[in-house]
């Protein structure tokens, strides 16, 4: 059993990680808590159904590679949504005090979770999202891991990578490195601002959208008020492991996920209180290590 | 002139009040749009009405402020009177000054000391619960629990300030959502509170035996049934926003102020930051506590769906709207934020996606709130004398060395 | 300057003054109305609006009838499923003189928060939703309730499950809502008096969404069944997961998750063998229902009158009975309705010493094929399939 609800452990922590390397980018570079980045990924699986049912009608029957691009499409469409977000709402605060950022991407997550349920039909209800991976399982000696467990935790792990080469090893990611570490510097040195802010949530808001596509594809149910409780815990993830740090979502993420998994494994009755422990493990974290396991140590220079 | 300026200001008072009732009165949208445009076409009028000689607006209500008080005082007891008719109304007014309450608490961690506690219904959670739990089952009067709940959510307010006096910022924020979701979450899973079905039969205020939320009669005067708890928690906000102005003016709100400029310079004077950060949170959580405590008296019954992560966003954001750092702002967001979404509740669905839809458009427009923060007055530089003149103020934001 | 400033302060101060005074409706009364209140929002929303349609059918059908000399009303208020939103909608029914009764509300804690209004207004409140069995039990004589609680519902499926399917050893999986807690009590009280065993007992909130590793220690325990308390989205994630991790219980519940949502979100497969029970009788096998049905689908509401839309239309024809025999008056109305003898959909009810309706019908079913079968039709009932 210990193997089992490791494996346990490690898939929610894939999903919580998804979420929180996005929290991460925004963070890291602009120092933003998005509290709207749930909605993307909320935003990003709607908008995938919508697609399966205005292109291909039904979501059975379909052969997987259609679903795949649609979603693609969806994913790339919240990615322009996110950008949207930050030209209309959110770049006259850049120069307020961070409060007022924060409160409007709170605000604009309320618009995005009503907007979508009351738009998209029976939408406070939860909806049936395809699977997009094959069923079957892979034999791992005496354990059998389920292609879609395998799927997560693969791409889990290659965003995660990615995020990291495409921040430290390109040119953009070195322009978005730039703005993060002093703006004005940076447009001394002639970066775009708007551009490249606009970049940063193109990413982060795609890599929000990609979680969201493989959280009901792997779930199979997906919620118009999903966005909310995978934002706190995406956050939460983020903060525990460092924010600024891609691989730091990655452990923070499962940390959390080895708490809940262990609560429930372990406590009889342990599964009411798992964002219980959750939390208070990140309490913890936060007043003693504040900038997390793999944060950087900064120092404030006065 | 000095005749003028105190019935200009009643005048604006009952014109003011006049259009609010009538605006919650009127049962038909369009003529509650038709009182709410009015009514802010009115605001803007009389803030030019009573301007001071140099143009600023409003600045009769300051210099004549007994005459501003003392009116808003009289028409506000004389509030349940015209709202007879509408007993819903008048506890809406009820829930509007719980909010207020709260709102003031919460400004003394926000507005003065900047810091961002999205968890706050949690410790308004344990003022109600702990005010329930001893007046149901202790049999302790609820004048008595009233007190020890506002105590209780001080106790914890500190309790939690105490590690989280050391993070700053965002770490802050994180640390009050995740305890406002572990008391929502203990809530629901301790059957010993109720649980997901929360506590019901909480007994109400009563003075010698005439419960507060009955029909009273004074004289032979017949109060709606809610006028009881609306005299109360007239009176509770009374007593608090007193006690938060004072602190204000004095050494503890500039300490406050000091930490939100520069908390670093702050702690460079010689101010004891962490004490100073315990008392916002141990204060704030205070008025917080009394004030869910007051509710639970009032409503009778609370559950644990009474003090979600939500509700905390929304009484940052009557903060933040109404003006941060600025008691009367807080009040007037806390006000309005209750009356505008019960109002259209004919749009019923739509009520929450139009509040994200005015946070954020009031953000944009007015990111200081409806009223601007309180410019501190320090020293009145005497001018040489010439005339009549009066000294003009020196004014400073903080006394915060930059 | 100051002149003007008066007359003009006189004369708005005036015209509200006159905006104010309450108009007093005068002669025979023309409009009555009869207040709804229930979810319409949020995420009970879809019980919340079938029962409205079928208590806005009942009125319409007042109305044409021509058996009333006035006018019948509905004023519909959303309770949001949240206490002080519903307490709010109450006191704006209480608060207009045409109404007469009230019928409400699906969550019990919104429940219990207005029947103190009701009471305290002595205007008779019939509940067609709510189930937590001491909303009646406040001795108020306004409350009355024409769906069985979940002890009466409950008690007849640990009955069925523990007795007649002797299935022993029980695993409770319950969601953490007022109405999850409260029938994972009626299970386990219940069915500890049939002689069952509980394993274990474990919460999970709404919205999660991965039970892998509740599921996998509940594996380890070797439960012959599994009883949910809770809805339909985490039921049927609850019962996918565990056939996929291969736990060989049956699986049962109770009304919330009979939906045929259930079925879909579970897959067929993994449904098969689902066992629940539901309060009612299928409508399309009494006459009765079945009228209900054509009128309900020819009066063309958006939403389907899910399982308590002829609860509401119940309730509804009770007020309407009431008023017919005694006149739109309150205080007659809460005796009236306390003493009535309904004909309703279900059959015929009458209320106890506590308000609580007698006609307890319910009906058992289990998920054959891809759809919900009565239990007595279905193949496992006959012995040609077995549940575990």
């Amino acid at each position: 059993m210990i193997v089992e609800q490791t494996l346990n452990a490690l898939l929610l922590g894939a999903m919580y990680a998804l979420v929180a390397v996005g929290f991460t980018l925004f963070f890291g570079v602009l120092d933003l808590v998005n509290f709207a980045h749930g909605e993307m990924a909320m935003l990003a699986a709607f908008t995938a159904l919508s697609l399966f049912g205005l292109a291909l009608g039904r979501t059975t029957d379909v052969p997987t590679g259609s679903l795949w691009a649609l979603s693609a499409v969806a994913i790339l469409a919240v990615g322009g949504i996110g950008v949207l977000t930050e030209r209309v709402a959110l770049r006259r605060l850049r120069a307020a005090p961070a409060l007022l950022m924060l409160l409007a991407t709170v605000g604009v997550s309320i618009v995005f979770r009503e907007a979508v349920r009351l738009l998209y039909p029976a939408g406070s209800n939860p909806q049936v999202f395809p699977s997009l991976f094959p069923k079957g399982t892979v034999h791992l000696g005496p354990f059998g891991v389920p292609y879609d467990t395998l799927a997560i935790l693969g791409v889990g792990w290659l965003l995660i990578v990615a995020a990291d080469r495409f921040i430290n090893r390109t040119r953009i990611g070195a322009m978005i490195r730039a703005v993060a570490q002093d703006r004005e510097a940076a447009l001394m040195m002639g970066i775009d601002l708007d551009r490249t802010i606009a970049t940063t949530f193109f990413l982060g808001s795609s890599l929000g959208a990609v979680a969201g596509i493989l959280n009901g594809a792997f779930y199979g149910i997906v919620r118009f008020d999903m966005g909310l409780l995978l934002a706190i815990k995406g956050f939460s993830a983020a903060v525990v492991g460092g924010l600024g740090s891609f691989y730091g979502a990655l452990v923070g993420s499962l940390v959390l996920a080895a708490v809940e998994t262990l609560t429930v494994a372990a406590l009889p009755g342990g599964s009411q209180l798992r964002d219980v422990t959750s939390f208070l493990v990140v309490i913890g974290f936060l007043v003693f290590r504040p900038n997390g396991i793999l944060g950087e140590r900064s120092v404030e220079k006065v | 002139m000095s005749l003028t300026a105190p019935f200009r200001i009643l005048a604006l008072e009952v014109v003011i009040l006049g259009l609010t009732v009538a605006f919650l009165l009127t049962e038909r949208l369009m003529l509650s749009a038709l009182w709410l445009g009015v009514g802010i076409l009115a605001a803007v009028g009389a803030s030019r009405w009573t301007a001071g000689e140099d143009g600023t607006p409003w600045a009769l209500l300051a210099t004549h402020r007994g005459w501003a008080v003392g009116g808003l005082v009289v028409l506000l007891l004389a509030v349940p009177l015209l709202l007879r008719s509408s007993p819903y109304w008048l506890f809406v007014l009820v829930l509007a000054g719980v909010h207020a309450l709260m709102a003031v608490g919460l400004n003394v961690q926000v507005g003065s000391a900047d810091m961002v506690n999205l968890g706050f219904a949690g410790f308004t959670a344990i003022g109600a619960y702990t005010s329930a739990i001893l007046s149901r089952g202790l049999g302790l009067s609820p004048w008595l629990s009233l007190w020890i709940g506002g105590l209780a959510a001080a106790a914890v307010g500190v309790a939690v300030g105490l590690p989280a006096a050391r993070t700053r910022g965002y770490s802050f924020s994180l640390v009050t959502i995740a305890f406002g979701i572990i008391v929502y979450l203990s809530l629901i899973n301790l059957p010993a509170v109720g649980g997901p079905s929360g506590l019901g039969s909480i007994p109400p205020f009563s003075i010698g035996g005439t419960s507060l939320r009955s029909a009273l009669s004074v004289a032979d005067l017949h109060l709606p049934p809610q006028a009881g708890s609306y005299y109360l928690v007239l009176g509770l906000l009374a007593l608090a926003v007193t006690s938060a102005l004072r602190l204000h003016r004095s050494v503890p709100g500039l300490v406050w102020n000091a930490l939100r400029e520069d908390e670093i310079a702050t702690k460079v004077l010689g101010v004891d930051v962490v004490r100073a950060k315990l008392w916002a949170m141990g204060l704030g959580t205070f008025f917080g506590g009394i004030a869910g405590a007051f509710y639970a008296h009032t409503v009778g019954f609370i559950a644990p769906d009474n003090f979600t992560f939500l509700h905390s966003v929304m009484l940052v954001s009557m903060v933040i709207l109404g003006g941060a750092d600025n008691v009367a702002g807080v009040l007037l967001g806390a006000v309005v934020l209750t009356i505008i979404p019960e109002k259209f509740r004919a749009f019923q669905d739509y009520r929450l996606l139009l509040y994200g839809v005015v946070l954020v458009v009031m953000l944009h427009l007015r990111p200081q709130g409806l009223l601007p923060r309180v410019v501190r007055t320090y020293a009145s530089v005497p001018r040489r004398p010439e005339g009549a003149r009066r000294p003009e103020p020196v004014a400073a934001d903080t006394v915060a060395v930059r | 300057m100051l002149r003007r400033g008066f007359l003009v302060s006189l004369i708005l101060i005036g015209v509200l003054a006159l905006g104010l005074v309450p108009g007093t409706p005068a002669g025979p009364v023309e409009v009555v109305k009869i207040a709804f209140l229930g979810p319409l929002t949020g995420p009970n929303a879809p019980q919340g609006l079938g029962a409205r349609n079928a208590f806005d059918l009942a009125i319409r059908q007042a109305n044409a009838s021509g058996r009333f000399p006035y006018r019948i009303e509905g004023l519909v208020l959303d309770d949001a499923s949240d206490p002080a939103t519903g307490r709010a909608a109450a006191l704006k029914a209480v608060s207009d003189p045409a109404v007469v009764a009230a019928t409400g509300h699906w969550n019990s804690p919104v429940a219990f928060a207005t029947i103190e209004v009701f009471h305290e207004y002595r205007t008779p409140i019939i509940i067609w939703g709510a189930i937590h069995p001491d909303i009646t039990r406040r001795g108020y004589p306004e409350v009355t309730r024409v769906a069985p609680t979940a002890e009466q519902e409950t008690a007849v499926g640990a009955r069925w499950v523990v007795r007649d399917l002797r299935l022993r050893r029980w695993s409770v999986v319950h969601d953490t809502t007022a109405y999850g807690t409260f029938t994972r009590d009626a299970f386990v009280g219940t069915a500890r008096g049939f002689g069952a065993e509980i394993l274990s007992v474990d919460g999970i909130n709404v919205g999660d969404r991965d039970f892998s590793a509740v599921l996998t220690r509940i594996r380890s325990l070797n439960p012959e069944g599994l009883f949910f308390g809770g809805v339909v989205t985490e039921g049927a994630l609850l019962r996918a997961q565990m056939v996929r991790l291969r736990i060989p219980a049956a699986f049962f519940s109770i009304s919330g998750i009979f939906d045929d949502k259930f079925i879909e979100v579970a897959t067929a497969a993994a449904a098969e063998g689902t066992l629940a029970i539901k309060p009612g009788v299928p409508l399309e096998r009494i006459p009765t229902g079945r009228r209900f049905i054509e009128e309900y689908r020819r009066a063309g509401y958006r939403e389907p009158y899910g399982a308590y839309g002829p609860y509401a239309y119940d309730a509804t024809g009770i007020i309407l009975d009431a008023l017919r025999q005694v006149g739109p008056d309150r205080a007659k109305l809460v005796d009236a309705i306390r003493n009535i003898r309904y004909r309703g959909i279900l059959g015929e009810i009458t209320f106890d010493r506590e308000g609580q309706t007698r006609l307890v019908a319910v009906t058992r079913y289990v998920v054959q094929d891809g759809k919900w079968t009565v239990w007595e039709d279905s193949e496992y009932a006959k012995g040609k399939r077995k549940i575990r």
